[in-house]
């Protein structure tokens, strides 16, 4: 191997690190070890005189000088050679210049290494060149290979693009390469100067996608892998990697859980056919398969409804986003399988930047302003009062059966006297006027975020290092919500030897997260936004004494600016490393043993002040909680890679992984405290009494897996995988699970008959088929007692009792999933389109299902593995460059359907099951009764059957009839084999559940994204859309502040559209009555339900890089909005911030009560790159 | 070309050394930490107290259930929230489940620890007889509870079911009205009865520690096992014994009815049974459950649920001091008065304040909750002696007491018949006992639960409705369990 290092190189770069120490010290910091020792060698100087010795004792002295190591022939290097040489503090170039410049030997310098080799050519032929590499915008491109074709012989461009090759023999052509850049070839022909601008590399099929434990040429895949390049994130105001994935992948639906500063995702590949155990796909970041699960303790019973609830968090707020290089997807069993046990639900594999040749280093700055999308709008104080009177009023006399409810006449006696009567009205209007106080305005802001971002990369041919620093800032739209991160990276990649390389991938982070109250219930567990909502505008924030007010209609409704003075933070650490040798025992075989560890840890600190409602209520209220995740890995991994004959490709990997978990806890309360100045930094100093808890629990997964791919003729592809898992999760009699999956490829494009079809680059059909399986079983299978009652006895504190809290199942295993998939991969036009198609059918079995046992059994339920869901659907992916000249304009396209349905449902499941829904049902059906319209005074009531007492009354919603249930001919029902009541498919007169009919899927007809880039020399705009089409919700917010009229009488505040109620008065309004109607088969939400649609301009940016020529760097600035346009036919609310909707438990399609508000974010940023 | 410097060696060793990784395999047994596998339980006399506290904390939560549904559907009771339909007889086939769902097991689960600690050695035998005996008393209440409102139940009290759960049993429970059903019954009441009996003559006559079970609670729940039999010479030989105990100065009659449930006197004398409660976590809610919004001169969480009929509380004396605290008229902060029965405010009931105030407590207040008191021994043994003799001196002064401590005037026995003086002691008991759960038991032995459910409009009450009906899952689950008589759902 020859490779030639010019000294120039050395020098600019010296140059560089000169400068750069002092742009910013950081980088001395992350890169020290690399640099120093470069820094080092190549100042370094000898002195040496010495008279007639070898040159191998010349060079044993250079290298106890320096830290050169020279690596030689013996049989090309004359070592032996006797030398004089007599010089004092020079550099070793000029040294080892002189001691063979009348020798057959040419010497190249990489890194710490000096390679001596024999020349090959005369000097006599040789010729020599020079040149400049730039990228579109004329700035240098550092670290190109420059190589002579057909031969290793090269060099690597220096920091400003300059190259010089002498000393070669005549060939024809020169290769310039570059990662992420197309390669060029240029002619030589008699030039000397060959100056070239490197065009950036679109996705091609040479591109390699990361699989499980290795990488695979595009071309050779057998699986269903979407792959998500770093230039298709939009990394605008997003602290977590998962919202930019949001959309840009067929197949994979992403909602937000909660729109707070890092709030939690929730990401279902192909579906959500779990119902008891996680749906959340498996992520694995650089080859370690992460536990990603929010730890934070929580003060209370940690559920959404309780009012100290600090919201979802994305655990991947960890990673910095501008580190990822890229993100594949992993869909089907072909492509999972290697991650068996855990697989079932898809796997997300998250690879970082690596370093390139040369050194580059980015400095990226942003800003952001976030405003809230839609603002939540509540009836001010005159309406509030005007319908408070108005309910009460209406209640009253339907209670009564005053006209119109009933036929008593309105008398001096019984007429309804006003909570609110003018001269109360007008003592309100003179505190806070007719408007009154707008809470939820109070209680929200502008937000902003401001980040930045620094890296280095770079690299020899030897050691290659990333390394960077974030700083991310967001003050979130809600008053004391906020978030602020620090993380650090280093990647370094190290070739020890020809046969031996090692690398490290380390991260760490810290996190501040500011706290709101975000619990969504109402009343006195109600959270900041709840209590904003639902607070009479009525009163002022604080009375004349300078305290806040009370709502005299609810006392227990804490006042909502008082939520301001809770000190709420939750400081979150994590540092995820990995390290791995890779060896080369003989060709074409490796072996990768790695080593890895996940360090994750919470600490929230809550104080609740005299100055809020409960903190007075307790004399204060500390919460100190801490919780630890850790996670460690061992894993080894042999690989063989294999070209035998011309036609035939082997590479097969067989490996061995063992990881383990463990999570505790502890934390510690008080209440009354003499001071709120503490906070909660002295909870001893409380009154009352300590109360300490702790938890811990721990899992092992040892794991076996083995792929073997084999090519023929590139043509005809297959792959086998295996998986065999232990996991201590398990139950005893089940403690391993294999999972297998098998899959074939046909490139189509390749075969001779396809030759004719020239506008055909690319068609590769695949199908596959193969087991996973989810293991999210928790300690399910076990029997234990737990400590999970109390009871006082005496004065003493309370004993605890303990209990038989479960039963043991000892053949409780993992869900199994059986997945079929068939696609085709299409490039046209030398792949100016491209796209690929995926039809999936998976079946999940033995699910996760607690049994009920007999009711006299101490423990209530047992966990097996009963019934069967489905999920099968489409995925379509297209990409298509459709302008390439001055003016490019390229776009995309991605669809997705999934259909969930039941297949088997347990003998218990379907006994419970209502008459009205059908065993093989959605997995989320909506069965609703249809509202018709509401009656109106006058109008006959609506029949019911004979045993209900109730009946309407004018204002009440009238649902159709639509069907009945068959009877016999003494009226008693006919009954189905399983033993429900069957329709008789016609009216019947009466309203009861067989009028229940099925609406849909409360998952959408179609997911979508699409997205569409354009450049102009210097500019670019990029567009992004996303959205789901025809879907049910729940629409818990609107129904709520709308419905639930009683909540008004208790002084809880309804939303502006309930104006439109009807009432006596106001016959057309279209909200039903005041006085609900109660009813046995009809909640208050059968209006609840609203089957809708979205289409959101998610991201659009507008950049310019400016040209290299008038800054002398590289500079991108440019401007960014997120949610700027959003088309829904949804009523009030963002259809993106469910906070129940798309979560692991079955049945949750709410659409979410008092949801943090999402935002919308305008962008300000410039990218700099040294 | 060759390697100047060679790292095949640690290579070699490297492999070695990862080969060893494998080894830690063994460790897929599995391991939980913050919870107790059976294996590991029942090793001290700690384990056995904390098994025997998992069974008192059987007896509920922030209110005992069977107060509640001991006056949800008498005359005393009315809200506007939950139990609608029990209140209104409109009963369907899971109308009330959660009771049944809550002591079928608790039987259960004191007998598989009985059971256990019948076989464990390490325990003294004094420890023994005190652990066995409180947890059959505690057993037998649940037993009578579920006596009292679902008949006698499939339960499990042998051995071998208890000690190896097996969950193909199905334990029989045959039709009520049937010769089978009458033979269960027998067999079902025996049992409690000789079970307390059994206990009340082994347990401590007084317990280490307040709130645990001893001897005059277990005769108190023999004592009212044969009222609801009415079996009168039972009840007079056995509230004799009770007697005995204020002879000997274990129990007293306060002298102030309302201070009864204050935080002050707390754990006072005529306290039989109470369950312990302290403010917040394990505090009550009685106060909460029946305060509404209107009531402003109190920051306590209110939830405006269980009230007195109004037609209830005129029944009393105005004199009677036992109605001070059912509240129908009070001064709001603003100084205006609040009467409760006007028809704005939408009550149908006053507030049912039985409990003081506990200063430190906004929703859950730390004074325990009365379960047996003394009071209820001396009108029962009133009952009881009228049952057998008519209106003598001994039963006319019991009354008498009573009523003398709620400062009314005393009762002659010439004015009463051996009737008049039974619907005598029902209004009294009503008085006295108002809202702590006895009224429904009151009614249905005095056969007149239905009667009073008709008279107040409750127009679907039925005579079979002296039980509630057994709920639907557990005939589903077990066909060996028939309905009670009357329901044909």
């Amino acid at each position: 191997m020859k490779k030639y290092l010019s000294k120039d190189f050395f020098d600019s770069t010296n140059q560089l690190i000169r400068k750069m120490k002092t742009t910013c010290i950081i980088l001395i910091v992350f890169a020290s070890s690399l640099f120093s020792a470069n820094v080092k060698s190549q100042v370094a100087k000898v002195s040496l005189t010495v008279k007639n010795v070898s040159i191998s004792a010349v060079i044993d002295a250079i290298e106890s000088q320096t830290e050169y190591l020279f690596v030689y022939n013996r049989n090309e290097v004359e070592i032996n050679r006797k030398v004089n040489v007599d010089v004092k503090d020079q550099s070793v170039a000029e040294v080892l210049s002189d001691i063979f410049s009348n020798m057959n030997v040419v010497y190249a310098m990489e890194g710490t290494n000096i390679m001596l080799m024999k020349k090959t050519v005369e000097l006599a032929q040789q010729k020599s060149l020079s040149g400049r590499v730039t990228d579109n915008s004329g700035g240098p491109l550092p670290g190109v290979s420059v190589v002579i074709k057909g031969t290793t012989t090269g060099t690597i461009t220096d920091s400003n693009g300059n190259y010089t090759l002498s000393n070669f023999s005549e060939n024809p052509s020169l290769l310039f390469s570059f990662l992420g850049m197309k390669t060029q070839e240029v002619l030589i022909g008699n030039k000397v100067t060959i100056n070239i601008v490197l065009e950036e590399e679109s996705t091609g099929l040479d591109e390699l996608v990361v699989v499980g434990y290795g990488t695979m040429k595009k071309s050779d895949l057998t699986g269903a892998i979407s792959s998500i390049k770093n230039e298709d994130l939009t990394l605008s105001s997003n602290v977590n990697v998962t919202q930019m994935i949001q959309g840009k992948a067929a197949g994979v639906q992403i909602v937000q859980q909660s729109a707070q500063p890092g709030g939690g995702l929730s990401i279902l590949i192909r579906g959500q056919a779990s119902t008891n155990a996680d749906n959340q796909p498996l992520y694995v970041i650089d080859g370690f398969p992460i536990y990603n699960e929010q730890i934070e303790a929580q003060y209370l019973v940690p559920s959404q409804g309780t009012k100290y609830y600090t919201g979802t968090r994305n655990p991947l707020n960890a990673i910095n986003p501008n580190d990822i290089e890229s993100i594949e997807i992993l869909k089907d069993a072909s492509a999972t399988a290697i991650y068996g046990a855990r697989a079932a639900n898809g796997v997300v594999m998250i690879t970082t930047k690596k370093g390139k040749n040369g050194v580059k280093v980015t400095f990226d700055e942003k800003f952001s302003t976030q405003k809230i999308l839609q603002p939540y709008q509540m009836l001010n104080a005159e309406e509030f009062m005007n319908m408070f009177d108005q309910h009460q009023k209406q209640t009253l006399y339907a209670a009564k059966g005053i006209v119109p409810y009933g036929s008593k006449p309105e008398t001096p006696q019984n007429i309804y006297k006003p909570r609110f009567p003018e001269n109360v009205r007008q003592e309100i209007y003179n505190t806070v006027g007719k408007e009154g106080t707008n809470w939820f305005d109070l209680i929200t802001r502008t937000g902003y975020i401001h980040e930045q971002n620094f890296s280095v990369s770079g690299g020899s041919e030897k050691t290659k290092f990333f390394s960077s620093i974030n700083y991310f800032d967001q003050k979130g739209v809600v008053i004391n919500s906020g978030l602020k991160r620090f993380s650090g990276r280093l990647n370094v990649d190290q070739e020890l030897t020809s046969k031996i390389k090692m690398g490290i991938n380390l991260t760490g982070s810290q996190i501040k997260n500011q706290n709101a109250q975000l619990g969504q219930d109402t009343w006195e567990q109600s959270g900041i936004i709840s209590s904003a909502l639902g607070f009479p505008p009525i009163y002022a924030v604080k009375d004349t004494l300078g305290n806040y007010t009370e709502n005299k209609l609810y006392a227990a409704n804490p006042n909502p600016v008082s939520f301001k003075e809770i000190q709420d933070n939750t400081l979150e650490n994590r540092l995820l490393g990995t390290a791995f040798l890779e060896f080369k025992i003989i060709e074409g075989l490796t072996f990768r043993p790695s080593v890895g560890f996940d360090n994750a840890t919470s600490d929230h600190t809550l104080y609740l002040p005299n100055t809020f409602k409960f903190g007075a209520a307790e004399g204060g209220v500390a919460f100190h909680g801490n919780n630890k995740a850790s996670s460690t890995l061992f894993d080894m991994v042999f690989n063989y890679n294999k070209l035998i004959g011309k036609n035939h490709s082997v590479n097969a990997i067989a490996g061995y992984s063992y990881q383990n978990r463990t999570r505790d806890g502890l934390s510690v309360r008080n209440t009354g405290f003499f001071t709120d100045a503490f906070g909660a930094d002295k909870i001893q100093s409380g009154l009352v009494k300590n109360i300490n808890e702790s938890s811990k629990s721990a899992s092992t997964m040892a794991s076996y897996f083995s792929r073997v791919n084999y090519t023929y003729k590139s043509k005809y592809l297959f792959t086998l995988t295996g998986r065999l898992d232990g996991s201590d999760r398990f139950g005893i009699n089940n403690k391993y699970g294999f999972f297998p999956s098998a899959a074939l490829g046909w490139n189509l494009a390749k075969e001779n008959f396809m030759s004719s079809l020239s506008m055909i680059s690319n068609l590769k059909l695949r199908v596959s088929a193969g087991q996973t399986g989810n293991a999210s079983i928790g300690e399910s299978a076990f029997a234990y007692y737990g400590p999970n009652t109390v009871y006082l006895f005496g004065i003493k504190d309370p004993q605890t009792g303990m209990v038989k809290t479960q039963q043991e199942n000892p053949n409780l295993k993992w869900e199994t999933t059986t997945e079929y998939n068939t696609g085709f991969d299409f490039g046209l036009f030398n792949d100016r389109i491209s796209g690929s198609f995926e039809y999936f059918n998976k079946v999940i079995d033995g699910l996760l299902y607690q049994q009920t046992l007999q009711i006299y059994q101490q423990v209530e339920k047992i966990f097996m593995n009963v019934g069967k869901t489905q999920s099968h659907g489409f995925e379509f992916g297209l990409n298509a460059n459709i302008l390439t000249g001055k003016l490019k304009w390229s776009a995309n396209l991605n669809l997705s359907r999934y259909i969930d349905r039941w297949k088997e449902r347990s003998p218990e499941a379907i006994a419970s099951l209502p008459d009205y829904m059908a065993i093989n049902d959605y997995m989320r059906p909506l069965y609703n009764f249809v509202p018709d319209h509401i009656m109106q005074i006058g109008e006959n009531p609506q029949p019911f059957p004979n045993d209900e007492v109730n009946t309407f009354i004018p204002g009440n919603l009238i649902v159709k009839d639509l069907d009945g249930w068959e009877r016999d001919d003494s009226g008693n029902y006919l009954l189905n084999s399983n033993t429900k009541r069957i329709r008789m498919g016609a009216p019947d007169g009466k309203i009861d559940e067989a009028d229940m009919v099925l609406q849909g899927d409360f998952n959408p007809k179609l997911i979508f994204g699409f997205g569409s880039t354009f450049k102009y020399k210097g500019f670019d705009l990029s567009l992004f859309f996303n959205g789901q089409y025809k879907y049910w919700i729940n629409n818990e917010q609107y129904n709520f502040y709308t419905g639930t009229t009683e909540f008004l009488y208790g002084g809880w505040n309804r939303s502006k559209d309930f104006l439109n109620v009807w009432t006596p008065d106001n016959s057309t309004g279209t909200i039903p009555a005041m006085p609900k109607y109660k009813h046995y088969y009809m909640g208050w939400n059968t209006l609840a339900y609203q089957q809708i649609s979205f289409l959101r301009l998610k991201n659009i940016t507008l950049g310019y890089n400016f040209p290299y020529k008038i800054l002398g760097t590289r500079v991108r600035i440019y401007a960014d909005a997120t949610n700027l346009l959003t088309f829904t036919n949804l009523k009030g609310g963002d259809p993106e911030t469910f906070t129940y909707h798309a979560q692991t438990q079955y049945g949750n399609t709410g659409s979410g009560l008092n949801a943090y508000p999402n935002q919308k974010s305008y962008t300000m940023g410039v990218s700099v790159d040294f | 070309m060759k390697l100047k410097y060679k790292a095949i060696n640690f290579f070699v060793i490297l492999i070695a050394t990862s080969m060893l990784f494998p080894a830690c395999e063994g460790s897929l047994d599995p391991v939980i930490y913050d919870q107790i596998a059976p294996t590991n339980f029942f090793k001290t006399k700690g384990d056995v107290n904390s098994a025997v506290t998992g069974i008192y904390a059987e007896l509920g939560g922030n209110v005992h259930e069977p107060t509640i549904y001991g006056e949800i559907g008498t005359d005393e009771y009315w809200a506007n929230w939950g139990g609608q339909e029990i209140l209104n007889f409109d009963w369907r086939k899971d109308t009330q489940s959660k009771l049944y769902s809550t002591w079928i097991p608790a039987v259960t689960r004191a007998g598989n620890l009985i059971e256990i600690i019948k076989g464990l050695t390490f325990l003294d035998e004094k420890d023994k007889v005190q652990f066995l005996s409180e947890v059959r008393v505690l057993r037998a209440m649940f037993m009578f509870d579920l006596l009292r409102w679902y008949g006698p139940s499939a339960v499990i009290l042998d051995s071998k079911n208890l000690l190896v759960p097996d969950n193909s049993y199905k334990p029989a429970r045959p039709s009520l009205d049937s010769p089978e059903g009458i033979k269960f019954r027998a067999d079902y009441e025996a049992f409690i009865e000789q079970e307390l009996i059994e206990s009340a003559a082994k347990i401590k006559r007084d317990a280490t520690e307040f709130g645990r079970m001893d001897q005059g609670t277990a005769l108190t729940l023999l004592m009212k096992f044969y009222m609801f039999k009415k079996d009168w010479t039972n009840v007079v030989t056995i509230s004799q014994q009770l007697l005995d105990l204020e002879g000997q100065g274990k129990y007293e009659l306060m002298t102030d009815y309302n201070s009864i449930w204050t935080l002050s006197n707390e754990r006072n004398k005529e306290i039989i049974m109470a369950i312990p409660r302290s403010t917040n976590e394990l505090g009550q809610n009685w106060r909460t459950r029946t305060l509404k919004t209107e009531y402003d001169i109190s920051d306590e969480t209110k939830w405006d649920g269980d009230k007195i009929r109004f037609e209830f509380l005129d029944q009393f004396d105005t004199l009677d001091a036992r109605r001070i605290n059912i509240i129908d008229r009070f001064t709001n902060k603003a100084g205006k008065v609040i009467d409760m029965r006007d028809g704005a405010y939408q009550f149908n009931g006053a507030f049912s304040l039985k409990y003081g105030r506990d200063p430190n407590a906004k929703q859950n207040s730390g004074v325990d909750c009365v379960i047996l008191r003394y009071a209820d021994v001396l009108l029962c043994r009133a009952e009881a002696l009228n049952e057998l003799d008519g209106p003598t001196a001994e039963s006319i002064n019991l009354v008498n007491r009573i009523r003398t401590r709620a400062k009314l005037n005393s009762i002659e026995s010439s004015n009463f018949s051996k009737e008049s003086f039974r619907d005598q002691i029902l209004k009294e008991r009503g008085f006295e006992f108002w809202m702590e759960g006895l009224r429904r038991d009151d009614l249905i032995r005095q056969e007149k639960y239905i009667s009073f459910a008709h008279n107040r409009g409750a127009s679907l009450a039925q005579d079979f409705m002296t039980l509630y009906p057994i709920p639907e899952i557990a005939i589903q689950e077990n066909e060996n369990i028939h309905q009670n008589p009357g329901y044909n759902f």
